[in-house]
């Protein structure tokens, strides 16, 4: 009897001990953020475990220099060609499957014991169920909101959940300006004076890549209605006879390279195939990031108005990259690797007409 | 047979051929955006390559896509004896779309020639498959062989769900492209890459209708005419895998098609074989012209026709079901 006195009080003091350790973390003080959804949340002001199940939000921590927070991430953020450059150990984190493909293995996420969840902001009900579900603060994000083409409040949001506010700013800015120099020309070019664009999605030719707010941006006239959901939608070729686009941009990651479209027959007799005007530069991973934004839309604008911008594209984008995530030369080397074309030189080339 | 019948199978076969024939030529004619007949023959305008490197293959390829279909699906229907059968129920199209996920999977998807032998091979394993598995104590039965088909279908879409989740995300894409069935990309290749399986699926069940039909009758009168029931259903079944994968492995899986002709050309000619097999290939061929030129006009951009497939198949199959009930039952 005595024994099972023992035994019972031994089992009331761990648990009152782990009480009194619960109230002890419950004191923190909370910070309340609005995620890119609307979503209010409270997230604990020491956060020490993040899982980012969103390539966007891990381009932005590894930029905000949290790399050692991160103790989860999704597929697509590991296999990304900048992440994996910027952050060789980005293999050595957990997978826990994306959202997108549906393999998200929430048991893994709640494995992690994180303190934040990043996702993205496609989808707020993932969010919300994650949230209760296991009790994590989930924050959606995005670099290109609807309507306001791009915006850098993605790092404001997230850099004021893991505590790096100021890193934040300075990056936001310093990318604000890097903009501006080219949405200050091209917002004032005259529709009818704009190239008609076909940014092609990164794995079929014939379909357009919706998400390609970098193109208005900078200042052509997309094909693509940036206003539609989803990442993108089937055209014929018969459509892109009629359309006739000036430029056609591939993406700079995918297998699809320039000669597949100039060596085709069928296509010869669009403008671009015809003026050699394919390129394949667009930077975009499952989504996009900071840098890679203003570095496509600064790109774009060069090939679109190459008389109008006098800048070294290769030169200002390993400056960017070299800004927000520390690296040098990081364009030279993705341009070599994945063969991304050349953007026109401003003075030599002249556009043909 | 008496005078007027054969009269009216000789309006019948007019019919037959004049139609596809017509809605061809309406295909190339309409599109989203008009092109000037003159234009046609002028090397250097747009029209020339829209009429003959666009709409001319995606028409020969939706014609030869709904001639397989239409044939397949109505000699297996009579073979089998069974309204229900078409070649994806036998798991023809699980098969071949497993292939041609594999073949994606090991060598990406530049190396075009290696996914249709692929995906003709596989969906060859997956009918041998259903046959086996439909073999019941020495011999085959058509509720048997049904039932295998489901099973056979179920395995193979298993599978390729597996392989997409396995894979890179890229290659998943082309996949899912795949497996959904896509008329917009098809030019002169793709049609080249069919045609020679196709017309050998198709001329083999031409040439066997009358022992289709005599299979029809069911196996003991079939086997009382003299005929070695096993060995010609699996031929006939043969065949018909033949001529589905031949177009499947180009287009992808396009659905209803294989079902529905059928029934549409019993309920025009009924089911005499000597017009029903070759009937079934003009109203298939028919019935893809008529859905590929709804799903590349109706829209801003392309629908697939596989969606446009279902949603004209699905009521049109529920009004023919109603129409001949007493027929089946």
């Amino acid at each position: 009897m005595k024994r099972l006195i023992l035994f019972f009080l031994l089992i009331l003091s761990i648990l009152v001990a782990g009480c009194l350790n619960e109230k002890k973390s419950k004191k923190e003080t909370k910070i309340k953020i609005i995620d890119q959804m609307g979503r209010k949340v409270e997230v604990s002001g020491k956060v020490e475990r993040i899982v980012s199940l969103w390539p966007e939000a891990t381009r932005v921590l590894l930029a905000l220099g949290v790399k050692d927070k991160i103790v989860g991430l999704d597929s697509y953020s590991r296999t990304c060609p900048i992440l994996t450059r910027v952050f060789p150990k980005i293999k050595n984190i957990p997978d826990v499957g994306s959202s997108i493909s549906g393999t998200l293995s929430v048991e893994k996420i709640a494995q992690l014991k994180p303190d934040i969840i990043f996702t993205w902001a496609y989808d707020p009900e993932l969010a919300d169920k994650l949230q209760k579900s296991l009790g994590v603060p989930v924050v959606c994000v995005r670099m290109h909101p609807p309507k306001k083409m791009i915006s850098f409040d993605m790092l404001t949001i997230i850099g004021k959940c893991v505590g790096k506010e100021s890193r934040a700013e300075e990056i936001k800015n310093y990318l604000e300006q890097k903009l501006f120099k080219i949405t200050s020309v091209t917002s004032k070019i005259p529709d009818s004076k704009k190239p008609k664009v076909y940014p092609v999605d990164p794995r079929d030719l014939l379909k357009i890549l919706a998400r390609s707010e970098y193109v208005n941006l900078a200042g052509g006239r997309n094909l693509a209605d940036v206003s539609r959901k989803g990442m993108g939608y089937t055209v014929s070729l018969e459509d892109l006879l009629y359309w006739n686009p000036d430029v056609i941009i591939l993406s700079g990651f995918a297998k699809l390279k320039p000669q597949d479209i100039l060596k085709n027959s069928r296509w010869q007799k669009i403008k671009a195939v015809k003026q050699g005007k394919v390129y394949k530069l667009m930077l975009g991973w499952v989504g996009y990031g900071p840098a890679m934004s203003v570095i496509n839309v600064m790109n774009a604008a060069k090939v679109f108005y190459p008389d109008r911008f006098d800048f070294d594209l290769e030169k200002e984008a390993n400056e960017i990259f070299k800004f927000v995530y520390g690296i040098e030369n990081l364009y030279t080397e993705l341009k070599n690797t994945y063969r991304l074309s050349d953007v026109p030189p401003s003075n030599s080339e002249k556009p043909s007409k | 047979m008496s005078r007027p019948q054969i009269q009216k199978n000789h309006l019948n076969s007019l019919f037959f051929v004049f139609l596809p024939a017509l809605l061809f030529i309406t295909y190339l004619s309409i599109g989203k955006y008009y092109i000037s007949p003159l234009s046609v023959f002028n090397k250097d305008s747009i029209g020339d390559t829209i009429i003959f490197d666009i709409r001319l293959p995606r028409a020969v390829e939706a014609m030869l896509f709904g001639a397989c279909m239409g044939i397949s699906g109505a000699s297996l229907q009579t073979t089998l004896r069974n309204p229900l059968v078409s070649p994806y129920i036998l798991g023809i199209s699980s098969g071949a779309a497993f292939g041609a996920a594999l073949s994606i999977a090991f060598f990406g998807t530049g190396y075009f020639l290696f996914t249709q032998p692929s995906a003709v091979l596989w969906s060859l394993i997956a009918i041998f498959l259903t046959l086996s598995l439909s073999r019941f104590r020495g011999h085959y039965s058509s509720v048997s062989l049904v039932l295998a088909g489901i099973i056979v279908s179920a395995l193979f879409s298993g599978l390729l769900a597996l392989i997409q989740i396995l894979i890179e995300p890229e290659k998943t894409h082309t996949i899912v492209a795949w497996t959904v069935g896509r008329l917009h990309t098809v030019g002169w290749r793709d049609v080249a890459t069919s045609t020679p399986l196709a017309i050998l699926g198709i001329l083999g069940l031409l040439i066997f209708r009358w022992r289709i039909f005599l299979l029809s009758m069911g196996d003991e009168e079939a086997k009382s005419l003299g005929i070695d029931v096993e060995k010609e259903r699996i031929l006939v079944v043969f065949f018909a895998s033949i001529a589905t994968a031949s177009v499947v492995s180009v287009v992808g899986i396009i659905g209803w098609v294989c079902l529905i002709s059928p029934h549409i050309t019993r309920f025009i000619v009924g089911s005499a074989p000597q017009i029903f097999l070759p009937a079934s290939i003009s109203v298939g061929a028919s019935f893809m012209l008529i859905a590929d030129l709804i799903s590349r006009t109706i829209w801003t951009f392309e629908i697939p026709v596989g969606i446009i497939t279902t949603l004209v198949g699905a009521p049109l199959f529920l009004y023919l079901m109603r129409r001949a009930m007493h027929e089946w039952s």
